[in-house]
């Protein structure tokens, strides 16, 4: 790879961490889960960028990256993942007391993992703050759809809060 | 909470975990992983095709020389074998590379296809890769009137005949209907 090309990578990298780590740690039910989908998602975003044709902004190319590996990953691991979810919960149930920040936290994390891959990458999104123009280059829906889909997710995210309470 | 408390809580507490990742140690893994990806392809790709060429003078020396006609048909049908597996296994993986970079209903679309292609490869694995190895083999061995050759070949054969549709079971097919649901999930849903 290019000294130009490499140059272009960090940086779209360190503009990105916190974003990429959030979106992988939606899709991994343990922290060492977390990192290695971190890195699935590096190692691809390095192979793909010979093929990056500055159509779309590198954020917005990067998060489709991101949740193409992380739905990949997850289609490949379902039953896996199946395990570990039920690990993880039983995890999250004896940290539930520690303190109130920190309890709305695991519930919003919990309630987005109880969501289906699908509606949990469109969420994700619209919590990363991303106009539905944005969320529509990622996604490759309109935006009409997405603002449908959005509402209907919210709803249900909604209704998950509140049983948690 | 309102949306813009959601928002917060999402982007906030994550941002903590993330302060956690040792990123110099991440550097030096991914180059590691990098290193390994980028070595592994080479070493598959050069594996299959010295194999091949190494094959194809061995095969073409018994087609021109063999004093049987069996033995040479059978050469000669081996290397045009090997030829269009080489052929076949390199278009495959070509059309499976940059989909990852494709909005997601297009590149859960493109995987499918990736995939339903792979999927074929493997379901007809007794057409297009055992059938063919098998008679040019059998054709050579039977010239040469090595009738007890016949067995190594006709076992490896079934071997691989099983494992392959083994992996369409086990494999293929559950994780296609699992990218077709995720599809209409994110298209209808």
């Amino acid at each position: 790879m290019s000294r130009q090309l490499e140059t272009i990578f960090l940086a779209a990298i360190n503009n990105n961490k916190n974003k990429i780590f959030r979106i992988c740690g939606a899709y991994s039910g343990l922290p060492q889960e977390a990192e290695d989908l971190f890195q699935e998602v590096l190692l691809n975003i390095w192979i793909s960028m010979k093929s990056f044709q500055k159509k779309s902004s590198i954020d917005t190319w990067i998060y489709r990256i991101t949740l193409n590996v992380c739905l990949r990953s997850q289609q490949k691991e379902t039953k896996r993942k199946q395990t570990i979810l039920s690990t993880d919960k039983t995890k999250m149930e004896t940290l539930q007391f520690k303190s109130p920040e920190k309890n709305r936290y695991e519930e919003l994390y919990h309630c987005i993992r109880s969501l289906n891959e699908t509606d949990r990458s469109l969420i994700i999104l619209f919590l990363e703050d991303l106009a539905y123009k944005e969320i529509a280059e990622i996604t490759g829906l309109t935006e009409s759809n997405i603002a449908v889909k959005i509402y209907r997710i919210k709803s249900k995210l909604f209704n998950c809060l509140k049983t948690e309470l | 909470m309102s949306d813009e408390e959601l928002k917060n809580n999402w982007q906030t507490r994550f941002s903590n975990v993330s302060v956690e990742i040792d990123l110099a140690h991440m550097g030096n893994e991914l180059d590691n992983r990098i290193k390994k990806f980028e070595r592994t392809v080479k070493r598959r790709n050069n594996r299959e095709i010295i194999t091949v060429f190494a094959l194809i003078p061995i095969f073409a020396f018994v087609a021109l020389y063999a004093q049987n006609l069996l033995s040479r048909i059978g050469a000669g049908l081996f290397i045009l074998f090997a030829l269009v597996v080489i052929t076949v296994l390199s278009t495959v993986r070509k059309s499976g590379l940059g989909l990852v970079s494709f909005p997601v209903v297009e590149y859960l679309g493109a995987y499918k296809g990736y995939l339903i292609r792979e999927r074929g490869l493997l379901d007809k694995v007794l057409y297009w890769y055992i059938s063919p190895a098998v008679l040019s083999y059998s054709l050579i061995v039977i010239g040469f009137h090595r009738y007890l050759l016949l067995i190594p070949i006709f076992t490896m054969a079934t071997l691989v005949y099983i494992l392959n549709k083994r992996a369409v079971r086990g494999y293929f097919d559950p994780l296609i209907q699992k990218v077709n649901s995720d599809l209409e999930q994110i298209k209808n849903g």
